[in-house]
């Protein structure tokens, strides 16, 4: 077990450095033509390449192969990620990007509370009730909200519900003051906006999964030892359905953590993710690679949590037991 | 009050927008004004903001040696002394033999004597140390801070300040600060400066950089990195230190701040400041801005293309024209627009730009108010350098273009001059300028046919070969670029429309430039821009010439204005030299000049009427060569929530409609939110 | 041993003297594809969204070539004339109160005056009717009414050269409408004719009738044309609706409306589509092509080469998406176009789910029966992959590809709206950039971004059902297990 844990790992920071570098040398090899400062000297231009680590104090440019060790020295061994010199000139992008991390998982950790219990629920209750009218309209919503983009209905969401009917705030809440009520209630439609989809999701993936070991010749076995439907359905079918259903849970809380990008622009979320967007209009480089950085570790992340939940929700999977 | 030139872009205008009303704490009566912002200050440092976001939070939080305020009857500006007591005192004659005076020299010391209750908003006192050190920060040679060229950039060039700023640099010897930069404290509330050159009167209050960090916090905020030098003064609260009217309570990176009122500040009175707090948010879109707008939680809301149709003839619509004028600018580079040219293919053709009549015929050729209309409604169409509202003499508040000598430059630079007089086309000057619309057809295709004839002449051009200009744009999300852009393009397709260039003209765009896309032309990335111009000096256009003389603000450095020369009749006499040297010599310079009998004289503008003419000469010679061509003056409008009062129903430059300053409450933030709850929560102001 | 080179033929003989006949099984054959159409059939959500995705794709093929009329083409004009945010109107509905080009708004006195003034001058009805009066906050009076989008543009300024004024003067007489009204001078708003305040609002005299302030010339005529510049180009009020028939030669009238630039939704939206599906399918079929011999290869070799290849996927499958498609559009874009660069993006990981699909499938299938009888008559590696092994797994593979753009249109469209690509042009357009651009009318005119709207939810809902009818029909067994 101790061992593939720490092949895992392993892997994962090699996969991480690979793409990290590409992201690198990719953005390196952009033009580094410092931005034209008009009416300047051109000293001051020369101390914002310095200062990006492109040329030393004197203009002359660093070998790219220099500048990469450099940043992997930075980076990986000091947490240094640079500072900004487009967005937040001169300032560090680790305390920004920190600043600004809560508000997304938060919204994204609440969109997961909401988008769960939700979610399985109705797949269940379709599963129950296959083919009958209630499965019938569970499965067209799910269609339709796993169809919709999920923008169309935050701005219906803001129009209709923040805007016409008053219920909510038009934008989220200012301050970091996360647990007030006033903050809470405005952060209901981005909630709102990006749960419905994955509730959808859910109760897609549990229906399906549900009614295929619904039809497991086990299940007659257990009706016919007595068992009435409820009991069958919730200690044998749900417990096997769950095998599958839990890792997918698993990378879906992780995974929409990357997708919240227009969801917070469009109620002015102060995260990461409209911060990602503003990095790449301003072509702040050294933002770039943070954020790039941030999204591949919660891929990797996302991967290797989900191989490891098999191993404690299903017994009959043994992590590693090849050589024991 | 340094007003340095600054770029800008027709990328967001000041976008007004919400903010929570918060209850009142305590039973004092608040009134907070909210408004929003597209784009967020991020640094207001005053050494090293960048943007005029960044200078949004500044103008609260700093002062002034002289502010503008209303004239006696309302009806305009006086400029008087702020931080400073009195007018500043010229001293440049006990100063003779020090700090590069020379006997005889006049306007180039002087003293202010600052006024005694200034304090820091922890209630410290200001002296005129404060300001030494604070010029002293600035001035860092380890620094290079990005604003220190408010002390030796434009017309206020203090003495030794560049040496200072560049010593260790190559041909700059080590520097020490005493005795060497003219500025200095000769008592607790006496600063003495001294100028490189002379200045008095007017512009020199107006261009005074008044420059004050608060000592200790800056020091803390410095780090020195691996031989990096940051600062991080003016980037949160804890590191932002006021010494004017407002100061900063709280900050949330893209999100939100608030400034509530300084009660150290010594300009506090019954009738002014009645404003408690500013809150400004953050929100990008203009359709969230009015949602917020109409609920009643924010003040202010700037029009966009899209309100014009609802809320334009609103009782709670302002309209002004603003002092910056928009303009195309192309690459004339020869050499760069060949290599781009077969950078781009076989059968592309760029070196075209480089004939005049070319360019002639982009400037006649484009429908300027068809423009405005699909790409900002609220401008108007421009035809000078300098807008309406820009200011010749600030003393009179004579705009510049209501002058003789402008208008003049304008009729002939739109080829009028022959037009005017009994029984011909135009009666007087002032008909024909008022009749220019930019756009002539017949015009425009004559000259697009003898720029081709002459293309192909010269052999830049085979008749095979299709024109391609690649326009730059700072990015694709922009309504004013992406409009600009499509009109551009159709505009030109249609203008070249039976002419022997008819299906060879074509453009495409490089949107991936950023906000500096500015300076592509310089670098040779694109061949044209549009929407580019400058703002920042509306009293003092004699400065804002520079930006499009001198190779330092060129958008296209390859123009060269050395080598243009410029004929002036001043004080009755006709010189000519060149346009550099002119603009040398606008701006309190002597330089050598050449009369018409062909002798040379050194030469000094003498007075306002000198200026002027110099001026105008040079706007005649920057149109002339069809290199900036000026497409817009822009416009804003915006609509005024019912919460506050203007002082003045127009607008008045520099003052606007009053400010913060003047800002009448109707309803305390209480009896407002009551209000809003009782119409339902929901405003109409159309 | 004595080696047996040739066997003579006369030395075999059948074993029984009639070759006997093979028997043929009763009923008909069915062969695999035409057994899983005819379970495709049977799911009639599946039939009915194919038979959407086909209206859709007929939609965005037949409407720029159908109804291009020459105000669609020359999309030169669309921006020119700022004829924006025009309702949807059918003429055959002008009378009706729906589908007329109208909405329902309310208005201040002012702005009423405003378009009464248009009204006045034209005697067009730019406001059909007046529903109610009512008071605003402030207790004015107000105008809840019927406003006609077509007519309410009312007039702009036009500097038009001689040959194109006399043009468009013979036209008014042949056709006996005016374009051209009398000039007014100093005045910027092209719809003002009459005295009004500083805002723009109609001052009335004491009968309640307009003031006219027009230009008039020695003679005391009205003034139609302001010369400007050297004498060969006037300045000219033009009354748009009227302009426009001038200049296309028929009365405006779009189906869906326009949008805020001005451009018809009905053929922006199909050329609109039809970029993203074309773009879909290429990136499907690209993937398809890629991610089927990577499978298949993986699939087939299995052992080290499987390993290592898989290792190249698993590295590939972390790189998130987003940042692929921005590193593309920085480097690649200015060089080859944001299409081709966000193609480049889209295949970069997109074949994998094909590749894994594939692996699985040859997995399943590599060491069966015919593969083996295959091997033993000696078929080479290349043809046992694609001639015997890929057949069978084509079905799966084929559904897996369907089911793949539904999400590229989604991913496109998401990332257009963000900024991070721009495919919008006079030209071509997507449906992310009309829904990113159509936000900001969503309270004063929605139908600009409902459209869009309802034509991507359409297109995501019919492709999601039509591949999960394809899977269950090629996949009988997992019928049902996810709809």
């Amino acid at each position: 077990m101790a061992s593939y844990i720490a092949k895992r790992i392993g892997f994962l920071l090699l996969t991480f450095l690979i793409i990290i570098s590409m992201c690198f040398v990719f953005i390196r090899l952009l033009p580094d033509d410092p931005p034209e400062q008009f009416g300047k000297d051109m000293q001051l231009v020369l101390q914002s390449r310095y200062r990006q680590g492109l040329a030393d104090i004197n203009g002359n440019p660093i070998p790219l192969l220099t500048q990469y060790g450099n940043f992997l020295k930075n980076t990986l061994l000091g947490f240094n990620w640079g500072i900004s010199e487009k967005l937040y000139l001169g300032q560090d992008c680790l305390k920004i990007f920190l600043e600004k991390l809560p508000n997304t998982v938060l919204i994204n950790v609440y969109a997961s509370l909401l988008a769960i219990p939700l979610g399985l629920a109705l797949g269940i209750y379709a599963a129950l009730k296959k083919n009958r009218w209630q499965d019938h309209t569970i499965s067209t919503g799910v269609m339709v909200l796993v169809s919709v983009p999920s923008y169309v209905y935050a701005f219906l969401i803001q129009y209709f519900l923040c805007f016409r009917l008053k219920l909510f705030p038009v934008v989220m809440e200012a301050g970091r003051d996360y647990f007030s009520p006033q903050m809470l209630r405005s952060m209901i439609p981005p909630v709102l906006s990006l749960s419905l989809s994955s509730i959808a999701g859910y109760a897609r993936f549990t229906r399906g999964e549900l009614t295929e070991v619904l039809t497991g010749e086990f299940l007659l076995l257990a009706r016919a030892k007595g068992l009435s439907r409820g009991q069958t359905t919730l200690r044998h079918a749900l417990r096997n359905a769950m095998v599958p259903i839990v890792p997918s849970i698993i990378s879906e809380v992780i995974a929409v953590l990357s997708g919240s990008l227009i969801i917070e622009s469009i109620f002015v979320v102060p995260g990461v993710g409209s911060l990602y967007v503003s990095a790449i209009t301003a072509l702040d480089y050294n933002f770039f690679l943070l954020l790039s950085a941030f999204y591949t570790v919660i891929g990797l992340t996302a991967g290797i949590v989900v191989d490891l939940s098999y191993g404690f929700i299903d017994p009959r999977i043994r992590i590693g037991a090849k050589n024991a | 009050m340094k007003r340095s030139i600054a770029l800008i872009l027709v990328l967001a205008a000041l976008c007004a927008g919400c903010g929570k009303k918060e209850p009142a704490a305590n039973q004092q009566e608040t009134y907070t004004y909210n408004y929003a912002l597209s784009t967020f200050p991020t640094n207001w440092n005053p050494n090293s903001y960048r943007t005029a976001n960044d200078s949004e939070i500044l103008d609260y939080i700093s002062d002034s040696f002289y502010v503008f305020d209303y004239n006696e009857a309302g009806t305009g500006y006086v400029l008087q002394p702020g931080m400073a007591q009195g007018e500043p005192i010229d001293v440049t004659a006990e100063m003779a033999g020090q700090y590069g005076i020379k006997a005889g020299d006049t306007n180039r010391a002087y003293v202010i004597e600052l006024r005694e209750d200034l304090r820091w908003e922890d209630g410290t006192p200001i002296t005129a140390d404060d300001f030494v050190e604070s010029a002293k920060r600035l001035l860092d040679p380890k620094a290079q801070n990005y604003r220190a060229d408010n002390f030796y950039g434009g017309s206020v060039v203090i003495h030794n300040a560049e040496n200072y700023l560049k010593q260790g640099q190559e041909g700059y010897p080590a520097l020490a600060w005493e005795g060497n930069v003219g500025w200095f404290a000769r008592s607790k509330y006496e600063l003495c400066f001294v100028l490189e050159h002379p200045l008095s009167g007017f512009y020199l209050k107006y261009n005074l950089p008044a420059h004050l960090v608060h000592i200790p916090t800056y020091d803390a905020c410095a780090k020195m990195d691996n031989g990096i030098y940051t600062n991080s003064y003016g980037t949160s609260v804890a590191t932002t230190k006021s010494f004017g009217p407002y100061k900063l309570t709280a900050f949330q990176a893209d999100k939100q701040y608030t400034l509530t009122r300084n009660e150290e500040y010594y300009d506090l009175a019954d009738n002014t400041y009645q404003t408690t707090a500013i809150v400004v948010d953050f929100v990008k879109e203009a359709s969230t801005r009015l949602q917020l707008f109409r609920q009643g939680k924010l003040d202010t809301y700037a029009l966009t293309v899209d309100d014009t149709d609802a809320y334009g003839l609103s009782d709670f619509a302002y309209y002004h024209t603003g002092d910056s004028t928009f303009g195309m600018t192309f690459n004339p580079n020869f050499e760069a627009l060949k290599s781009a040219q077969e950078r781009a293919g076989n059968g592309i053709n760029k070196t075209i730009l480089t004939i005049p009549e070319f360019r002639i015929a982009m400037c006649y050729g484009l429908d300027r108010s068809a423009f405005c209309l699909a790409a900002s409604p609220l401008n108007t169409p421009g035809f000078g350098l300098f807008s309406e509202s820009i200011i010749a003499d600030p003393d009179n508040r004579t705009p510049y273009r209501e002058t003789p000598g402008a208008k003049q430059v304008l009729a002939a630079v739109w080829g009028l001059t022959d037009q005017i007089g009994e029984g011909k086309l135009y009666k007087d000057l002032d008909q024909a300028v008022s009749s220019i619309s930019g756009y002539d057809l017949t015009r425009a295709k004559e000259m697009f046919d003898i720029a081709y004839d002459k293309a192909v002449e010269q052999g830049l051009m085979r008749e095979t070969d299709r024109v391609e200009i690649k326009i730059g744009t700072p990015n694709s999300t922009s309504a004013f670029y992406n409009n600009g852009y499509e009109f551009i393009v159709n505009n030109y397709t249609r203008a070249v429309q039976g002419t022997k260039l008819e299906g060879k003209l074509t453009f495409t765009r490089d949107d991936t430039l950023g906000n500096a896309y500015s300076g592509a032309l310089k670098k040779n990335q694109v061949d044209m821009l549009f929407g580019v111009g400058w703002t920042g000096s509306a009293l003092d256009p004699y400065e804002l010439m520079e930006a499009y003389i001198s190779p330092n603000y060129q958008y296209d450095s390859s123009n060269d204005y050395s080598k243009v020369a410029v004929t002036v009749s001043v004080s009755g006499e006709t010189y000519t030299a060149p346009a550099t040297d002119w603009l040398a010599i606008m701006n309190g310079q002597s330089r050598k000049v050449t009369a018409a009998d062909g002798s040379t004289k050194s030469y000094a503008a003498a007075g306002q009427a000198d200026r002027l003419a110099i001026l105008s000469a040079l706007e005649g010679a920057v149109l002339g060569n069809y290199n900036f061509i000026p497409i817009m003056d822009d416009g804003e409008g915006h609509l005024r929530g019912r919460q506050i009062k203007y002082r003045t129903e127009d607008y008045i430059y520099p003052l606007g409609y009053g400010g913060v300053k003047y800002f009448r409450y109707a309803y305390t933030d209480a009896q407002w939110n009551e209000f809003v709850a009782k119409s339902g929560g929901m405003l109409d102001y159309t | 041993m004595r080696e047996i080179n040739e066997i003579p033929a006369e030395k075999f003989r059948f074993v029984t003297p009639k070759p006997q006949q093979e028997q043929n099984l009763p009923g008909k054959h069915i062969g695999y594809f035409r057994e899983a159409f005819g379970r495709f059939r049977k799911n009639k959500s599946s039939v009915v969204a194919g038979v959407i995705i086909l209206c859709l794709v007929a939609y965005a093929v037949f409407v720029p070539i159908f109804c291009q009329t020459s105000y669609s083409v020359a999309l030169t004009d669309t921006t020119y004339l700022q004829y924006t945010k025009l309702k949807p109107r059918n003429k055959l509905f002008v009378n009706w109160g729906f589908w007329d080009g109208c909405s329902v708004k309310t208005i201040s006195r002012g702005n009423y005056l405003y378009l009464q003034g248009i009204a006045q001058e034209t005697g067009q009805p730019v406001i059909k009717k007046v529903l109610k009066e009512t008071t605003d906050t402030d207790g004015n009076l107000q105008y809840k009414c019927r406003v006609d989008s077509y007519l309410a543009k009312g007039f702009v300024h036009m500097t038009l050269s001689r040959a194109e004024y006399e043009k468009i003067q013979a036209w008014e007489k042949a056709n006996d409408l005016q374009v051209i009204y009398p000039a007014v001078e100093g005045q910027s708003d092209a719809n003002i004719w009459y005295k009004a305040n500083r805002k723009g609002i109609p001052q009335l005299d004491s009968q309640g009738n307009y003031v006219n302030q027009y230009a008039v010339d020695e003679t005391g005529n009205f003034r139609y044309a302001m010369v400007t510049g050297d004498g060969s180009s006037y300045r000219c009020r033009v009354f748009l609706y009227n302009y426009f028939q001038y200049r296309y030669g028929f009365e405006p009238s779009f189906l869906l409306g326009t949008t805020g630039q001005g451009q018809d939704i009905l053929t922006r939206l199909a050329s609109a589509a039809r970029f993203s599906l074309v773009f879909a399918l290429c990136v499907s079929a690209i993937n398809l092509l890629i991610g089927a011999v990577y499978g298949a290869i993986e699939g087939y070799y299995g052992g080290t080469a499987d390993l290592l290849m898989e290792r190249i996927t698993d590295i590939l499958s972390r790189v998130p998406f987003l940042v692929v498609a921005t590193l593309f559009q920085l480097h690649l874009a200015a060089k080859v176009g944001p299409i081709v660069s966000l193609l480049f993006a889209f295949v970069l990981t997109g074949w994998l789910g094909i590749a894994n699909i594939t692996r699985m499938q040859f997995y399943r299938y590599k060491d069966r029966e015919f593969v083996q009888a295959a091997r033993v008559l000696g078929a080479g590696n290349g043809r046992i992959m694609f001639r015997h092994i890929f057949p069978n797994a084509l079905g799966t593979i084929i559904t897996g590809s369907v089911l793949v753009i539904p999400g590229v249109i989604f991913l496109e469209s998401s990332l257009t709206y963000l900024g991070i690509v721009n495919l919008d042009s006079s030209t071509m357009t997507s449906v992310g950039t009309m829904l990113a651009n159509g936000r900001q009318y969503l309270s004063t005119d929605p139908h600009i971004i409902l459209f869009p709207a309802l034509f991507i939810s359409l297109l995501e809902i019919s492709f999601n059902l039509f591949g999960n009818g394809l899977r269950d029909a090629f996949n009988p067994s997992l019928r049902g297990a996810d709809q």
